[in-house]
């Protein structure tokens, strides 16, 4: 759905809300396996993406993080950097290996997970940023439900890395 | 703000959504009129109907795998989740 909504953008009325439907079947289950195994973290991860949100939407209206061009291209990097790891590791997964310390518990997993939050998290502004200058550019209607669902999208990354991220806390 | 061009702004976005040049202007923006254009109280109010949306089947899949003592019989639900990401 979120392919689809990509490549036919005047359909987002209709995909990005069949988009964020099928995600919560996915997040409702992954969260309460999560749940089962560390009671409570799951309320800890809503309130802290959703505290990041406010705070990252607060940093954006108050210009304390501006969307500049060398901004736009380190968050670019890094997202592209992280979405080649995070597939390197899958094919690998494939073959019964795995590039351990992404997953580990231990200090340098921890620290690797805290920068994926922050990347996750720096990637909000860009989809502020997106949408207000939509607005100004007088974009078409359904632009609407697009620059929506990519703040969704963004969302459900971040509290999944924080999930993540509190369960390799929890585990130590 | 006011004399950047929606292309500067996008063009290199590091949300994947963004990468292909979404705002390039096509056939459908000169057709649009002015109340059919894109505003940011529109944005607002469609993320938070998504998240509510998400809120709901989260909410219906995590109450399934508490009041079941098999957590596998939401297993066919995550796997049609899956669909989102598609």
């Amino acid at each position: 759905m979120a392919m689809v909504t990509v490549f036919k953008r005047q359909w987002a009325g209709l995909t990005a809300p069949a988009y964020a439907l099928l995600q919560g079947l996915a997040l409702g289950g992954i969260s309460a396996m999560f749940e089962m195994q560390y009671p409570g973290i799951v309320i800890q991860a809503v309130g802290l993406t959703f505290g990041t949100l406010a705070l990252l939407l607060l940093a954006y209206k108050t210009w304390f993080i501006k969307p500049t061009e060398n901004f736009r291209l380190m968050i670019f990097a890094a997202t592209g950097g992280i979405a080649v790891l995070y597939l390197v590791c899958f094919v690998m997964g494939f073959f019964g290996s795995s590039i351990g310390f992404i997953h580990s518990n231990g200090l340098f997993g921890i620290g690797f997970n805290l920068f994926v939050v922050a990347i996750a998290a720096l990637n909000l502004v860009l989809d502020f940023d997106f949408i207000e200058a939509g607005a100004e550019q007088g974009a078409p209607k359904y632009m609407e439900w697009y620059g929506a669902f990519s703040l969704m999208v963004t969302l459900v990354w971040l509290y999944l890395e924080i999930l993540r991220l509190l369960a390799k806390l929890r585990s130590r | 703000m006011a004399n950047r061009t929606a292309l500067q702004t996008f063009g290199r976005s590091g949300n994947p959504m963004f990468r292909r040049n979404a705002f390039q202007p096509d056939a459908t923006f000169d057709e649009t009129d002015s109340t059919q254009r894109m505003t940011l109280a529109g944005a607002v109010n469609k993320t938070g109907i998504l998240l509510v949306l998400c809120l709901v089947s989260a909410g219906y899949v995590w109450n399934r795998f508490f009041q079941s003592s098999e957590p596998a019989a939401v297993n066919g639900l995550m796997m049609l989740g899956l669909l989102a990401d598609s």
